[in-house]
């Protein structure tokens, strides 16, 4: 159901001040070397999004997801999480609504047992034992870890290891789950399972942010796109109006996915162009040779 | 991301010849030893640091070692101040010395020793990091590998230099990655808590990218059992000629004046904060 009902409101992605999570107001940030990373930032993420930061290497996706819970601070500008300042409060503190998956598992991962690295985050928070039990088990059910329990985190395969670095973050009960490159280094196998979590998280009613480079991932999981090209955010809004957006696509150098792509090519036979996979495809050409 | 301390440019010091700069940090590091006077090493310390701020400018002061001098200059300065056993007269303000419980009064001479000691280690300090700031890490290498160093050992040296930035960014990211996990950082005990999630990551990854690194070094033939040929061949010019004659002279002068005056120390008759570093009591 609300699936569904989001599905209905995508064009609407202006989330109301209630519902906002994240809010990102004039936002500049500018490294100690001098860089320039970010400039004039305006965004928001609302409560229950599915939402795809793309750009190129370089382009300040990173920098600007590590604002959402004060992993760096705004040279210009503010960032309210849950109208909270976040040069006032503390990444700990913001950890609790706001949780950060790192790109490489290895940074976050030291403890001798999954189960024991499920428990950190929880005890950080200085949850009582018996709720820190109740959320691992919950967690792990979730996440279907039960056979890694006792295994030592760095014996686990690379997409093992992904697995419980989310399930780490996400036993926190944050409402914002942030996934930086989620896919880099990911099988097939994987891949999948990484899909599966993504539903399931959201599902339960999180928002999940994501920085991708994988054009055919961002389609099949995300609702709202922002791109971001040298430091500047250059689209936001719904995946099948960034496809068609030439303009973006070409200066953040990106393709549509190649289903997409082929709808494009088709739509002379009235084939609609903003098809985003395999199963709209399929109606839309049966609606067509109807 | 910064992978070396070398800091690009083409002053004096990045044009001389990799062993000339050996030379001078050698030279440095004995001269400040030859006498207890701390002009030496104020004068040495003068003539390092011009010369780096021409080469490198601000720069300078964002290596993470140079920030780190301040400290280990007060510890010094104020440990010898107050335990080192030359010092007999105690340092009065007014009419009350300057003193702490169990280690006692702090003394003029203890002060002294530990300024001109602080001052020998900048001086040290500064000496290596002209090499280490002005030089490519692939100059550093053939220079120690020219002086009669094994290949292998000399570019073992020059990868070991390149990790400390490395390590450095790693572990950035590594506090991060804990922050982001709600890491508990309040008070002494929490921190030192701290450095189990911090340390086992920086500590397997740097594992991991060692063995990767020689296995890399391996499939590119590293110590193949021929002749290396060289892409940049390092070789002495007329100033480096010139340096290394000054730096050689210098030495020499300074060994002549401790045969002839002895170490030309005043730290018995500091009596003042400037008395530290200029006999004011002979110039009287």
């Amino acid at each position: 159901m609300i699936s569904n009902n989001h599905k209905n409101n995508k064009s609407q992605f202006i989330p109301d001040a209630a519902r906002t999570l994240v809010q990102v107001k004039d936002l500049v940030h500018v490294y100690p070397t001098g860089t320039r990373a970010l400039e004039n930032i305006n965004v928001s993420v609302g409560e229950h999004e599915k939402l795809a930061i793309i750009g190129q290497n370089g382009s300040g996706k990173t920098t600007l997801v590590k604002h959402f819970n004060g992993l760096l601070q705004p040279t210009e500008g503010t960032i309210l999480v849950h109208g909270a300042d976040t040069r006032k409060t503390r990444t700990a503190v913001l950890a609790k609504t706001v949780g950060y998956v790192f790109q490489n598992p290895n940074h976050q991962l030291f403890c001798v047992t999954v189960a024991e690295e499920l428990r950190f985050g929880l005890r950080n928070l200085r949850l009582p034992p018996d709720e820190i039990e109740q959320k691992v088990k919950e967690t792990i059910e979730l996440f279907k870890l039960q056979p890694y329990l006792d295994v030592h985190p760095y014996s686990l395969s690379m997409g093992a290891r992904k697995l419980v670095a989310i399930a780490s973050i996400f036993a926190m009960g944050p409402q914002l789950m942030i996934l930086d490159e989620p896919t880099t280094g990911q099988d097939y196998e994987s891949k999948k399972i990484l899909s599966q979590v993504i539903g399931m998280m959201y599902e339960s009613g999180k928002s999940i942010v994501f920085v991708s480079h994988d054009m055919s991932f961002v389609a099949e999981h995300a609702d709202r796109a922002i791109v971001m090209s040298r430091a500047h955010i250059v689209f936001d809004g719904s995946l099948p109006d960034l496809f068609i957006r030439q303009d973006v696509l070409n200066e953040a150098d990106l393709r549509p996915p190649h289903i997409t792509q082929l709808s494009q090519r088709l739509s002379d036979y009235g084939v609609s162009p903003r098809v985003l996979n395999v199963a709209e495809m399929v109606s839309e050409v049966r609606r067509c040779l109807a | 991301m910064k992978t070396t301390l070398y800091i690009p440019g083409n002053s004096i010091l990045h044009r001389l010849d990799p062993r000339t700069k050996m030379v001078w940090m050698v030279c440095a590091m004995v001269s400040v030893f030859i006498l207890n006077n701390p002009l030496v090493p104020l004068v040495v310390i003068a003539v390092l640091v011009t010369f780096l701020l021409v080469a490198v400018k601000g720069k300078l002061f964002e290596n993470a070692l140079v920030r780190f001098l301040p400290i280990v200059i007060l510890t010094v300065t104020i440990t010898h101040g107050f335990v080192n056993p030359v010092g007999i007269t105690p340092i009065m303000i007014g009419t009350s010395p300057i003193e702490l419980p169990y280690f006692g009064m702090m003394k003029w001479e203890g002060l002294y020793y530990g300024v001109l000691l602080a001052l020998r280690i900048s001086a040290v300090f500064f000496a290596s990091i002209t090499l280490v700031l002005t030089t490519t890490p692939e100059d550093l290498v053939s220079a120690i590998a020219k002086i009669g160093i094994p290949y292998s050992y000399a570019s073992m040296f020059g990868m070991s230099l390149q990790m400390i930035p490395i390590m450095q960014e790693e572990a950035r990211i590594i506090v991060q990655a804990q922050r982001a996990r709600a890491l508990r950082e309040n008070n002494l005990k929490e921190k030192i808590q701290a450095l189990v999630p911090l340390f086992v990551p920086l500590a397997v990854g740097s594992m991991q990218r060692t063995e990767t690194t020689a296995m890399v070094l391996e499939a590119r033939a590293f110590g193949a059992p021929v002749k290396r040929t060289e892409l940049r061949v390092i070789k002495f010019n007329t100033i480096d000629y010139v340096l290394i004659t000054a730096f050689v002279l210098f030495i020499i002068f300074l060994i002549v004046l401790r045969v002839v005056y002895g170490d030309l120390s005043w730290m018995y008759s500091v009596r003042s904060f400037w008395g530290l570093f200029w006999p004011v009591h002979l110039s009287r």
